[in-house]
């Protein structure tokens, strides 16, 4: 149980499709260094209460990500999404009052798309160490890289093997799922489940 | 799941690297350029091995086209 502890990372971010583009780049990073992430569409079984799942997640993970790209409403009317803001208060909540003191050890990494939008909408954060990608899926690798970098013991693969590598990974699940009937659309919107196994079984064979 | 070992070998990318792209082959730099184009790396990785199968990417990592090399005599 420890071990799992202390090689999960749960991962908090939005789901839209534009995110997509970030958060396999971010999965890969994760698991090519050694570690697991942890998200709440890793399993899909409607019997499951979604905060639930969540805590229990937050609960079994030592690292987490938090990404607050979707801060702001993109259209007129549309509400902006709180999602990600009451995840990080749940995974604090945890590090700071969880009863098993294993949970002071927690680490956090927030991650904003624009430079210091988050201090407009959440300022309780200010003067935390907030990194930036600007929604590009090269630099998201580098940030979550340099992140786990400081933080781990072991000695992780420079960012551009990470970014090369995803790039070959992603010839290879085109491949194998265009030989077995998918469309490159239907490879593109795999399902969590899928995408994780594919992606821990391509590790464990090419890292 | 196969492992595509031989299938990479003959795999010439394509890849974004910040300002420019990169052309890399089974764990490495084939050279240690960075193209300020892509069309630029993609004539050199033509021209640097042409039975290679060239792999151009998007920006964000994904494939865009597979171009295949020159069958082997």
């Amino acid at each position: 149980m420890s071990d799992t502890f202390n090689s999960s990372v749960f991962i908090n971010c939005p789901f839209d499709e534009r995110y997509r583009i970030l958060l396999k780049p971010l999965l890969f990073t994760i698991q090519f260094c050694h570690l697991t992430p942890r998200i709440a569409s890793e399993r899909l079984d409607s019997s499951e209460v979604r905060i639930e799942k969540i805590q229990e997640i937050i609960v079994e993970c030592k690292y987490s990500i938090h990404d607050l790209s979707r801060i702001r409403s993109s259209a007129p009317d549309e509400y902006y999404r709180l999602n990600i803001g009451f995840e990080i208060g749940i995974d604090l909540g945890c590090k700071l009052f969880h009863p098993d003191p294993k949970h002071r050890a927690k680490q956090l990494l927030i991650l904003e798309a624009e430079k210091f939008s988050y201090q407009k909408a959440i300022s309780d954060l200010s003067g935390s160490d907030v990194r930036c990608h600007y929604e590009n899926p090269e630099l998201l690798v580098e940030e979550v890289r340099a992140w786990l970098a400081s933080l781990l013991e072991w000695e992780l693969p420079g960012p551009n093997t990470i970014w090369y590598e995803y790039n070959a990974f992603n010839m290879d699940l085109l491949a194998e799922f265009e030989a077995n009937g998918f469309t490159p659309k239907q490879i593109d919107q795999l399902n969590m489940p899928e995408f994780l196994r594919y992606l821990q079984e391509w590790i464990a064979l090419n890292r | 799941m196969k492992k595509f070992f031989t299938a990479a070998m003959k795999r010439l990318h394509i890849i974004k690297h910040h300002n420019g792209w990169v052309i890399w082959k089974a764990g490495q730099l084939v050279v240690p350029d960075i193209y300020p184009s892509k069309e630029a790396a993609i004539s050199y990785a033509r021209a640097h091995d042409p039975k290679d199968d060239l792999i151009v990417h998007r920006d964000d990592g994904t494939v865009e086209r597979v171009e295949r090399g020159l069958p082997a005599r």
